[in-house]
C-alpha cells in the first residue's frame, strides 16, 4: 500500500543543515493501522508529509499503490488529495466558510461527485453527526469538529488515511471516541491509516508503531501494549 | 467557486470591509466626474446668451471637464491602489484557510479563481452602492465646482444609465486589477502551510517588490527633472501629478523598509510606556501586515501633499513670472477700474491695461479651423510694448496695433505651430479678422498662456479662469467698438 524507500529530507537553516529524514525505508500493508511515534524532532511529521505528497523528499522514493508519488506534479498530487489521500490533523483544519455538510462535501464535489451531499450526510450521521449537519467549525465541540474532519477524510473513500496527532488538541473522552472510530474503520473497511502520535494510549489502538530518533526508523513494534510502547518512547527519550 | 466565495464573503465579512468602502468611494468619484464630464461634452450655452456670456460659458465647462477628469483619474488611481493593500492583506490574513483549501483538494488555479470571485462580488456590491453616492456627490461636487466658477450653473446633470453601467465596469476592472496581486499570490500557498504553526516565514521584500521600487525611484527622478526644465502650465502639473504618483508607488513598495525603520526611531519614546512598547515592536515584526496598513496612508498622504504643492508652486511660479516679466513698479487688479483717473495720479508714468475677454480666437491653416489655446487678453499695444521685458521669438512687437495679435508669452511651439491663413476674432457678433505681429514663446517655466489683441481690453489671467464676472455693461475702452461692452477687470501697471 504505502512504501517509503531510502527516503531523506533536509531542510536549510541559515548556513547548518538540518536532516529531518535521514534514509527512512518503511512499508505499511494495505488495510494495517500503524501509528509513528518519536521525541520531538525526530522526523514524524516530516515523515507524514512526504508520505501524503505533501513535501518532497531530496532523495529515494514514496510508492502509494504501487506508484511513485516523490516527483509527481502539484497538479496531479491535489487531485490524489480529492480521491486517493484522506487527511485528519491535530488543528482539525476545517473550513470556517462552511458547515459541517458543505466542508464534507467540498473534497467530492472538487472531484464532480453528484451525490457529493448525500454522501456527506452519511458520512456525518454514522459518526453520530446526524444532528449537527448545518452547524459550523465554531459552533462544535473539539471532538465533534475532529469527527466532521475524519467524515471529510472518508468521504472520497481514500486509499489511504494520514492522521498527525488526531487526538492532540482533544479531552480524552473524545480522544477515545475518535481512536474508537479509527479501529472500526480499520476492521470493518480495511482502511489504511498512518498516524503520527506522541501519545501511548493512541499508539496502542494502532497495529503497528514506529519509532523514530534523529530522522532515522529507530524500531518497530506490532501488537504492543501502552506499557511497552511508553517504555521504548521513553528509551529513546534518554538516549538523547 | 462562486458559491464558495459567496459563504466565504458572508462569513469573512470584516475582512471585505475595507475593500468594499473603497470601491463605494471611487464608483462614486468615477461616476459623479463621468457625470459632469459628459454633461459639459457638447454643451450649449443657454439661448440668448451673448457671444461673452456664451464663451464664458464654454470657458467653465471646459474648466470643470479638466478639473474633474484630474479627480476621476486620481480617485480611480487612489482606488486600485487601496483594493489592491486591503487583498493583499486579507490573503497574508487568510493563508492558512486557503492552505487548508489546498490540503482538501483545491488547486492553485482555482484558489486564484476563489480570489477573483471574491473580488467580483465586492465589484457588485461597490457597485450598486457607488453609484447611488455617485448620485448625490455629483449635485456636491457640482455646486463646489459652480462656486469656484468653473462650471456653467446652468447645465443639468440627469442620472444617465450609460455611467450605471460604466459604474459596475469600473468597479469590476478596479477589483480584478487591485485583487490580480494578491491572488497571484496565493497560488504559492503550498498545504503544507495549513500544518505550519507559525505563518508567513516569506521574505517581504522580494525581487519583484524591489524592481518595481526602482523603476519607480527612477520614474520619480526622471520626471523631477523634467518638471524643473519644461515650460509651461499644462506639461510641469501633468509631470507633477506624475511625480506623485510614481513617488507614493515607490514608497508603498518600499514600506516594508520604511515603517519598521519609523518604528525603531520611535523606540526611545515608545519604551515609556509598555503599550506603545508593544505596538512599536509589533509594527517590526509583522513587517507584511504593517506594510499592507501603511501602504494606502502613505499614497493618500502623498496624493494630498502632492497636489497641495503642485498647486502652491504653480502660483507661485504665476507670481513670479509676473514680476520678472514685466517691467513696472505696481500690479493692480480690480473690477471697473478707472484708467483715467489711474493715469492722472501724480508719479505713474504709463497705465498700461490688460483686460481678460471671453473670446475664442480661430485659428485657420490648410483649411482646418481650430480654437486658440489660451485665453485673450485685450492690451494698449504702445503700453504692452513698453512694458514686457520678454523678447518675441518671431516678429516684432512694434508692428503690434490696432486689429493685431501676438501669441504668448507662455505659449510654446506645440500650442502655435505653423503658418495661420487666418486669425479671426468674433467680438459682438462681429467677425475681426487679426494681422499676427509676434510669438513670444515659451520664456520661463510657469509662465502663463495668453493670446494678447488690441481690439479690447482685459486684465491677463492663466489659463483656465478669467477673474471676472459673466455680466457686461457699457463702458468705454481704448479700440472698443462701444456697443454692448463688458464690465471688466483691469489691472494696470
Amino acid at each position: 500500500m504505502l512504501h517509503l524507500h531510502d527516503v531523506t529530507r533536509t531542510y536549510q537553516s541559515g548556513s547548518t543543515t538540518l536532516t529531518a529524514l535521514d534514509r527512512i525505508t518503511l512499508g505499511c500493508q494495505r488495510g494495517s493501522w500503524t501509528a509513528v511515534m518519536g521525541p520531538s524532532g525526530s522526523g514524524k511529521s516530516t515523515l507524514l508529509n512526504c508520505a501524503a505528497g505533501l513535501d518532497s523528499p531530496d532523495t529515494g522514493q514514496v510508492h502509494l499503490d504501487g506508484r511513485d508519488i516523490a516527483g509527481l506534479g502539484d497538479d496531479v498530487l491535489t487531485r490524489m488529495r480529492r480521491t486517493d489521500i484522506g487527511f485528519v490533523f491535530q488543528q482539525f483544519n476545517l473550513v470556517a466558510a462552511l458547515t459541517a455538510t458543505q466542508n464534507v462535501m467540498l473534497p467530492l464535489r472538487l472531484a464532480g461527485r453528484k451525490d457529493a451531499g448525500a454522501v456527506a450526510v452519511d458520512a456525518l450521521s454514522t459518526l453520530g453527526l446526524g444532528s449537527h449537519l448545518d452547524h459550523k467549525p465554531r459552533e462544535l465541540s473539539g471532538g465533534q469538529q475532529q469527527r466532521v474532519a475524519i467524515a471529510r477524510a472518508l468521504a472520497t473513500e481514500p486509499s489511504i488515511l494520514f492522521a498527525d496527532e488526531p487526538t492532540g488538541a482533544l479531552d480524552s473522552a473524545s480522544a477515545g471516541t475518535v481512536l474508537d472510530v479509527l479501529r472500526e474503520l480499520v476492521d470493518e473497511r480495511s482502511q489504511t491509516i498512518v498516524m503520527v502520535t506522541h501519545d501511548p494510549a493512541a499508539a496502542a489502538r494502532a497495529d503497528h508503531v514506529a519509532f523514530l530518533r534523529d530522522g532515522r526508523l529507530v524500531t518497530t513494534l506490532s501488537g504492543a501494549d501502552t506499557g511497552r510502547i511508553a517504555a521504548t518512547l521513553a528509551e529513546l527519550e534518554t538516549l538523547r | 467557486m462562486i458559491s464558495l466565495a459567496l459563504r466565504t464573503f458572508a462569513d469573512r465579512w470584516q475582512l471585505f470591509v475595507g475593500t468594499v468602502l473603497a470601491v463605494t468611494a471611487g464608483v462614486a468619484i468615477v461616476h459623479a466626474g463621468m457625470t459632469i464630464i459628459l454633461g459639459v461634452e457638447g454643451a450649449v450655452p443657454p439661448s440668448g446668451s451673448t457671444p461673452a456670456e456664451a464663451e464664458a460659458f464654454q470657458q467653465a465647462a471646459s474648466g470643470a471637464s479638466t478639473l474633474t477628469g484630474m479627480t476621476v483619474m486620481l480617485g480611480a488611481f487612489l482606488t486600485i491602489f487601496v483594493v489592491g493593500s486591503t487583498f493583499n492583506f486579507a490573503v497574508d490574513q487568510r493563508r492558512g484557510d486557503l492552505a487548508i483549501l489546498r490540503l482538501g483538494g483545491v488547486t492553485s488555479r482555482q484558489v486564484c479563481r476563489l480570489l477573483l470571485a471574491e473580488a467580483l462580488i465586492t465589484a457588485v456590491i461597490g457597485a450598486a452602492v457607488g453609484g447611488l453616492l455617485g448620485v448625490a456627490l455629483t449635485g456636491v461636487q457640482s455646486r463646489i465646482l459652480a462656486s469656484l466658477g468653473t462650471f456653467p450653473e446652468e447645465l443639468a446633470t440627469p442620472v444617465r444609465p450609460a455611467i450605471l453601467v460604466l459604474d459596475l465596469v469600473v468597479a469590476g476592472v478596479v477589483c480584478l486589477a487591485g485583487a490580480w496581486g494578491g491572488a497571484r499570490r496565493a497560488t504559492a500557498i503550498s498545504p503544507l502551510d495549513a500544518l505550519r504553526r507559525t505563518h508567513d516565514t516569506q521574505r517581504v521584500m522580494t525581487v519583484r517588490r524591489w524592481i518595481v521600487a526602482a523603476v519607480a525611484v527612477a520614474l520619480t527622478a526622471v520626471q523631477t527633472y523634467f518638471s524643473a526644465t519644461t515650460g509651461g502650465m499644462l506639461i510641469p502639473l501633468l509631470l507633477g501629478l506624475g511625480i506623485v504618483i510614481t513617488a507614493s508607488v515607490a514608497m508603498s513598495r518600499l514600506s516594508p523598509l520604511l515603517v519598521p525603520a519609523v518604528a525603531l526611531v520611535l523606540m526611545p519614546w515608545a519604551r515609556r510606556s509598555p503599550v506603545a512598547d508593544l505596538a512599536v515592536a509589533n509594527l517590526r515584526d509583522a513587517i507584511r501586515r504593517t506594510a499592507s496598513c501603511a501602504a494606502p496612508m502613505i499614497v493618500l498622504v502623498s496624493l494630498v501633499m502632492g497636489l497641495q504643492g503642485i498647486l502652491d508652486t504653480q502660483t507661485e511660479a504665476s507670481a513670479t513670472e509676473a514680476t520678472q516679466l514685466l517691467d513696472a513698479d505696481l500690479v493692480a487688479q480690480g473690477e471697473d477700474l478707472d484708467l483715467e483717473a489711474v493715469d492722472a495720479i501724480d508719479g505713474i508714468a504709463l497705465a498700461a491695461p490688460e483686460t481678460v475677454v471671453p473670446l475664442a480666437i480661430r485659428l485657420t491653416s490648410g483649411g482646418m479651423t481650430t480654437n486658440g489655446p489660451g485665453t485673450v487678453v485685450a492690451v494698449d499695444p504702445e503700453a504692452f510694448g513698453a512694458t514686457h521685458r520678454q523678447r518675441p521669438d518671431s516678429g516684432d512687437v512694434a508692428e503690434f496695433g490696432p486689429d493685431g495679435v501676438v501669441f504668448g508669452p507662455g505659449l510654446d511651439s506645440t500650442m502655435i505651430r505653423g503658418h495661420y491663413d487666418e486669425i479671426a476674432l468674433e467680438v459682438d457678433g462681429e467677425t475681426v479678422s487679426l494681422r499676427e505681429a509676434a510669438r513670444m514663446g515659451r520664456p520661463w517655466p510657469g509662465a502663463t498662456a495668453s493670446i494678447s489683441t488690441a481690439r479690447s481690453c482685459r486684465p491677463r489671467c492663466s489659463t483656465g479662469r478669467p477673474p471676472f464676472s459673466s455680466s457686461w455693461s457699457p463702458a468705454r475702452t481704448p479700440g472698443s467698438s462701444g456697443s454692448g461692452s463688458p464690465r471688466r477687470e483691469r489691472r494696470t501697471c
